[in-house]
């Protein structure tokens, strides 16, 4: 399936998957905002159906992946940070001296630490706020880094792919986020909410 | 008055001791990874001079759920907050069956470790 064939899906479905979407941005926003303490702004930039994974729009070195397993939903989370953006936002935190201008070997496994745990803190709210809002729930995994290729490229399975990208307005930090999720998890989320209505 | 958190990541650990250092003033704070507080399991510790244990839910090794279920075994008298990302409502449930007195959804804020400040001295 290709991005075009998103036009032919079931407008429920579309608006049922829009729905979830938007619970689950709200909650990113909130919880972006809580970290940097500033406003932020967060958008879709893409959404489609797709059966080879692409190469995930981002330039980071790593990004931090958020596995999720349930009864319906299924699927990875992921969060990425390019370095200069990343580095705004953990001299913010305190976390790195303001001097310092980049991704360097020094501290470099507290600076790991920190996007995982950036990753993880927005991403588990994420999924929480969407599985909530549906009664279910899932088994959230450690998060990990990982290198962009991180789906097995024999991997038959039709995905859902939501690219969302977000500014932290005081900082001026951007950073993406993308859901990844089966199609079939899809359909079963928007049919337990169709319901539900 | 003594305090300690429990957390896989240094950041949220360094994170989190910010604020409690400026709202529990008084208090004598104790940061642990996970792997660090594995030992102190291991030595039998009761944490009976503990007023209240911060843990995460979602980390390697030692899981906060058994954290909870681990502390309430001992001593039951200690307040147990979770911080966790991890924000199921179900997860919330079964924290609280196993004995969590608190619930905080990460990231810590100011404003949260406040209210759980004031929720603590509510249920002493």
């Amino acid at each position: 399936m290709q991005k075009d064939d998103y036009n032919s899906i079931d407008l429920d479905f579309k608006d049922s998957i829009q729905e979830l979407i938007n619970i689950g941005l709200g909650k990113a926003a909130k919880v972006i905002s809580e970290l940097a303490d500033s406003y932020v702004t967060l958008g879709v930039i893409n959404l489609y159906p797709s059966k080879a994974i692409p190469q995930l729009p981002v330039f980071s070195s790593y990004v931090v992946v958020q596995e999720v397993s349930g009864n319906i939903l299924n699927g990875k989370t992921v969060f990425s940070m390019i370095d200069d953006e990343l580095i705004k936002l953990l001299k913010h935190l305190e976390l790195i001296d303001s001097d310092y201008d980049h991704l360097g070997i020094q501290n470099l496994d507290l600076i790991l630490d920190a996007y995982q745990e950036i990753g993880n803190i927005i991403l588990g709210n994420i999924i929480s706020s969407i599985v909530d809002y549906i009664d279910e729930r899932v088994e959230i995994k450690l998060p990990y880094l990982s290198d962009k290729k991180i789906f097995d490229a024999k991997d038959e399975t039709t995905y859902i792919i939501v690219e969302i990208s977000f500014t932290i307005d005081k900082l001026n930090a951007n950073g993406n986020l993308c859901l990844i999720n089966d199609l079939s998890s899809y359909e079963q989320l928007a049919q337990k909410l169709i319901n539900q209505e | 008055m003594k305090i300690i958190h429990i957390d896989d990541s240094r950041l949220a650990i360094k994170c989190t001791q910010l604020f409690l250092q400026s709202v529990f003033d008084d208090a004598c704070i104790n940061s642990y990874l996970t792997s660090e507080f594995i030992e102190l399991i291991k030595n039998n510790e009761t944490f009976e001079d503990v007023d209240i244990i911060i843990t995460d839910l979602l980390m390697p090794d030692l899981p906060g759920q058994d954290i909870i279920k681990y502390v309430k075994g001992v001593n039951d008298k200690t307040f147990i907050t979770v911080l966790s990302s991890n924000i199921q409502h179900g997860e919330k449930m079964l924290a609280f069956d196993n004995g969590c007195n608190y619930f905080l959804e990460k990231p810590a804020t100011l404003e949260k470790i406040q209210k759980l400040r004031e929720v603590f001295y509510a249920k002493r």
